[in-house]
């Protein structure tokens, strides 16, 4: 009998162990592969996307017809993304590759876009979701946005698309109007970004949105408290 | 110390064998080898089932995630 639980006892501390480690590799060591991911997609997109894409000087042009937009195929990358306050970057410091698709495995690359949603500069809503704690965690800092703070996309064809924060509420998961066709009523353009509330759970989202700006704007984003999240 | 091992220096008695194992008992080695399997199972089971359920109810940065609500209540 001893033996017995002895050896349940062991197996146990062995299964403890794996669970720990493999809590380790969630938190910090996906991360790692997400890097590679980016890297790869960031190769991706210097040879699928025209001229230099990254220009945050580049005159934003809204007049390029819809059809040359091609379906993208799910894990690919659909879109480059970054946030600006006073020019200088904020949430990430680097350029956050967007991929196409939601799914838990695509959304190890990077960054998803929800394909019944909009494309970017599409007259409805283009939703993005993204890991707030693991694999990257390109989202972690998504909290720190505030109204005048801008978010830029640029599309495969090369365009650059501008949104202005507009706010951000914390939702719970079956909330879909948030990534619904005209989610704040404003009957905006709008950028939605998804991502776990709060950081290490998934209980809730955390969920921002911005509307799409004609052209750039200079940041008026300032110093100061942030107002509280409001839940809904 | 092995449980066959007799406290006090005594005579371990009849359980003693030179394999580690009981008298007519599975060989220790044998013993040492299933519990190998066993974790090993326990690791792939782990690994292709428990963890990515695990992620799905706790890294989903997605909308749309319809548990029923008795199930959210046990999301972390």
């Amino acid at each position: 009998m001893a033996r017995v639980i002895r050896t349940i006892g062991w197996t146990l501390i062995v299964l403890g162990v794996v669970v720990l480690l493999y809590v380790v590799y969630l938190l910090w060591f996906t991360g790692f592969e997400t890097q590679r991911e980016q890297r790869d997609l960031a190769d991706e997109w210097s040879l699928t996307v025209p001229d230099d894409p990254i220009d945050h000087d580049r005159e934003v042009d809204r007049e390029a017809p819809e059809e040359d937009d091609e379906p993208v195929d799910v894990g690919d990358a659909y879109a480059a993304l970054w946030f600006e306050r006073d020019g200088e970057p904020i949430v990430s410091d680097d350029v956050i590759y967007v991929v196409e698709g939601v799914d838990l495995p695509t959304l190890r690359r990077g960054p998803g876009h929800y394909p019944e949603s909009d494309r970017p500069g599409g007259e409805g809503n283009f939703a993005i979701a993204g890991h707030r704690t693991t694999y990257g965690a390109p989202f972690w800092s998504l909290d720190v946005l505030e109204p005048g703070d801008t978010i830029h996309v640029i599309d495969r064809q090369g365009r650059e698309w501008v949104y202005a924060y507009v706010e951000q509420r914390i939702v719970q998961p079956t909330e879909l109007w948030v990534v619904g066709e005209d989610p704040l009523g404003s009957g905006a353009p709008m950028i939605t970004l998804t991502t776990c509330h709060p950081r290490y759970s998934d209980a809730q989202r955390l969920i921002a949105w911005g509307e799409l700006l004609d052209d750039p704007i200079e940041s008026t984003a300032e110093g100061g408290e942030r107002d509280e999240i409001p839940e809904s | 110390m092995a449980d066959n091992d007799a406290p006090n220096g005594d005579d371990p008695g009849p359980r003693a064998d030179p394999d580690g194992g009981g008298r007519g008992g599975i060989p220790r080695w044998v013993k040492a080898i299933l519990l190998l399997v066993v974790i090993a199972v326990a690791v792939v089971v782990l690994f292709t089932t428990v963890f990515p359920w695990v992620e799905e109810r706790t890294q989903d940065p997605t909308m749309g995630t319809m548990l029923t609500p008795w199930l959210a209540y046990l999301r972390f």
